[in-house]
């Protein structure tokens, strides 16, 4: 299954549980992400999500200066976005337990009721 | 930017072109978006080491937007909409600038209100377009800038109509038919004043030929009472007797005729020749032109050749005598019957012994020293109108 699809639905939640308890910045995130498994995550996309959060009020951003390099700019979780990721949470958690009931495999023959023994 | 490592300038000329990707976003958006880029790519970089590989920037900016919930723009024309989104927002400023005053506000508005004239402007335009292709394609001899023809007229509508629609946002089935309205528009916009004077100096050289044919038409040249032309003038003296040879003229000194401005060579009258009713005869002489304000004028009868004026003939008045001006003062105001009563039996006195007599009329014999005569009936006819003005 392309999962690059799936992700499209539910990147938002990811982004903000990956936040919840660390703030990060764009790549730091990015990374915390491939880290949890979502290896086909792509950069923008999560650059894309986290500016999308940050307008919707999910996320706040403060700029820290790097040493060396560039300034980097960090991304926190919002009281909104902390509501956001609750009800998410319980979205996902129903939306999944859905999917998993319907994909679970035909209850196989094993599994005969009493009485039907032969 | 400088302490980063070897790729720094790919990173930077990749963030550049993702910016270029985004430029028809307001410009604090794409800093928000685009802060950070460079310093996150390079990071990747120095993870990844030499198998880093930077990805394509408009693929890149394009996820970018779709992650943030930004418009897409449609690949392909990225320069050119980029280009027209920065007209856009100049357009944008410049509306905002206007619309900041009063006046400028209600101006725009009020332009705003006159766009549907625009549109018809521009369906007379592309009419006019599409005649001149015609003409030069297929060498169609064509009405522009004003149809006078069916097909013309209906290619005019159905370009107008065309125009409406497309100034309505309808009718526009395909891409380019956005970058065929822009020419269209800029077109009209060039042309419109040209036009506009080719066609207001059409509808001159129209109005003067049927002002022309209008004076020609419905008054006919010469001299008309009621749009009905006068063919002869019958005089009388005071005691009601019809004179011959009288001399009029109008309040200019001018030879009053019936035949005005015709051809003053032309022996007889030719707005009546040709009509098969007696046709009056100017009185003529050798070597001179005809004279045309001595009456009654000689005729040609009905039924002779027009163009003959040796036909000539006197003209029969219309009564043989009518009252004298003392029995038409003193009478009961109804003397039109009477004289009619008396005159239709009686064959003209005058005239008569003229007509009988053939060839040469014996009112234009005595032309040598006509003018002795003829200022002697002119002084009673100034008498007889003396009497008038007196009434």
């Amino acid at each position: 299954m392309d999962t690059t699809q799936l992700l499209k639905g539910v990147l938002d939640a990811a982004v903000l549980a990956v936040v919840q308890h660390d703030d990060g910045y764009g790549y730091d995130i990015v990374r915390r992400l491939r880290d949890a498994g979502l290896g086909e995550v792509g950069d923008a996309s999560v650059y894309g999500t986290l500016r999308r959060l940050y307008t919707a009020g999910a996320l706040s951003s403060y700029v820290v200066p790097s040493d060396g390099g560039p300034h980097r700019k960090y991304y926190a979780i919002s009281p909104r976005g902390l509501a956001l990721l609750d009800e998410q949470r319980h979205d996902w958690a129903k939306f999944s337990s859905v999917m998993t009931g319907l994909l679970a495999e035909k209850p196989t023959p094993a599994l005969r009721t009493i009485g039907e023994n032969r | 930017m400088t302490t980063t490592t070897a790729p720094a300038d790919p990173i930077a000329a990749f963030a550049a072109a993702v910016r270029t990707e985004l430029r028809d976003l307001p410009a604090d958006e794409v800093d928000d978006i685009v802060d950070g880029l460079e310093s996150d790519l390079a990071e990747q970089a120095a993870e990844h080491g030499d198998g880093f590989e930077l990805p394509d920037a408009a693929a890149y900016a394009a996820e970018l937007r779709q992650a943030a919930g930004l418009p897409e723009r449609p690949s392909g024309m990225t320069a050119r909409q980029a280009l027209g989104a920065q007209l856009r927002s100049i357009g944008d400023r410049t509306v905002r600038g206007i619309r900041s005053s009063r006046i400028g506000s209600g101006l725009l508005d009020f332009a705003v209100a006159l766009r549907p004239i625009w549109w018809i402007a521009r369906g007379w335009m592309l009419y006019v377009l599409v005649l001149l292709v015609l003409r030069v394609f297929l060498g169609l001899s064509v009405d522009v800038p004003i149809p006078m023809s069916g097909a013309a007229i209906a290619i005019l509508v159905v370009m107008v109509v065309v125009s409406i629609q497309w100034g309505r946002g309808r009718w526009r089935p395909w891409a380019w038919t956005r970058v065929g309205l822009i020419v269209v528009s800029t077109v009209t916009a060039v042309m419109l004043p040209f036009v506009i004077g080719i066609a207001i100096g059409q509808v001159q050289s129209w109005q003067r030929d049927a002002s022309a044919g209008y004076v020609y038409d419905q008054a006919p040249p010469g001299l008309a009472v009621d749009g009905q032309r006068v063919r002869n003038i019958f005089a009388y003296d005071a005691d009601g007797n019809p004179l011959t040879d009288v001399q009029l003229f109008d309040q200019n000194g001018n030879p009053l005729t019936t035949v005005g401005g015709q051809d003053p060579t032309s022996p007889v009258d030719e707005y009546f020749a040709w009509g098969g009713g007696p046709v009056p005869v100017g009185v003529s002489q050798p070597g001179r032109t005809p004279v045309w304000n001595i009456f009654p004028l000689e005729e040609i009868p009905a039924g002779l050749d027009d163009g003959d004026p040796t036909l000539a003939q006197a003209a029969t008045p219309p009564f043989a005598q009518v009252p004298s001006l003392q029995r038409l003062l003193a009478a009961s105001p109804t003397p039109s019957p009477e004289p009619t009563e008396g005159s239709s039996p009686e064959p003209t006195p005058e005239p008569t012994p003229g007509a009988t007599e053939g060839a040469p009329t014996p009112t234009a014999v005595p032309d040598g020293d006509a003018h002795g005569e003829r200022t002697g009936v002119d002084a009673a006819t100034g008498a007889a109108t003396d009497d008038e003005g007196s009434r």
